[in-house]
């Protein structure tokens, strides 16, 4: 079970370095917000239910 | 022996500090509204 956590927390931590980059980039780029509003709203939404897992599956740990 | 704490806490400032301003270098590079 601490395997599965680790990858999990590892995938949390690559996948919020790759949004706190993106996030900010996609805001200050003219028109880029139009087209990938939808991007980053499931982003958002995989990295919060990332979390969510992420802290349910430690719950099953020692 | 190698003290593995230390470098995923190196590691971990190394990523931090460097993620703002490479902000600034893709949006410089992608020629964004700065």
């Amino acid at each position: 079970m601490t395997i599965i956590v680790q990858l999990l927390v590892f995938i949390l931590v690559i996948f919020s370095t790759l949004l706190v980059v993106g996030i900010p980039v996609t805001f200050a780029s003219p028109g880029q917000w139009e087209k990938s509003k939808n991007l980053i709203y499931t982003g958002a939404g995989i990295w919060t239910g990332l979390v969510l897992i992420t802290g349910l599956v430690n719950s099953f740990i020692n | 022996m190698i003290n593995w704490q230390v470098i995923g806490q190196l590691t971990s400032l190394a990523m931090i500090v460097l993620v703002g301003p490479a902000v600034i270098v893709v949006l410089s590079l992608r020629k964004g509204d700065l």
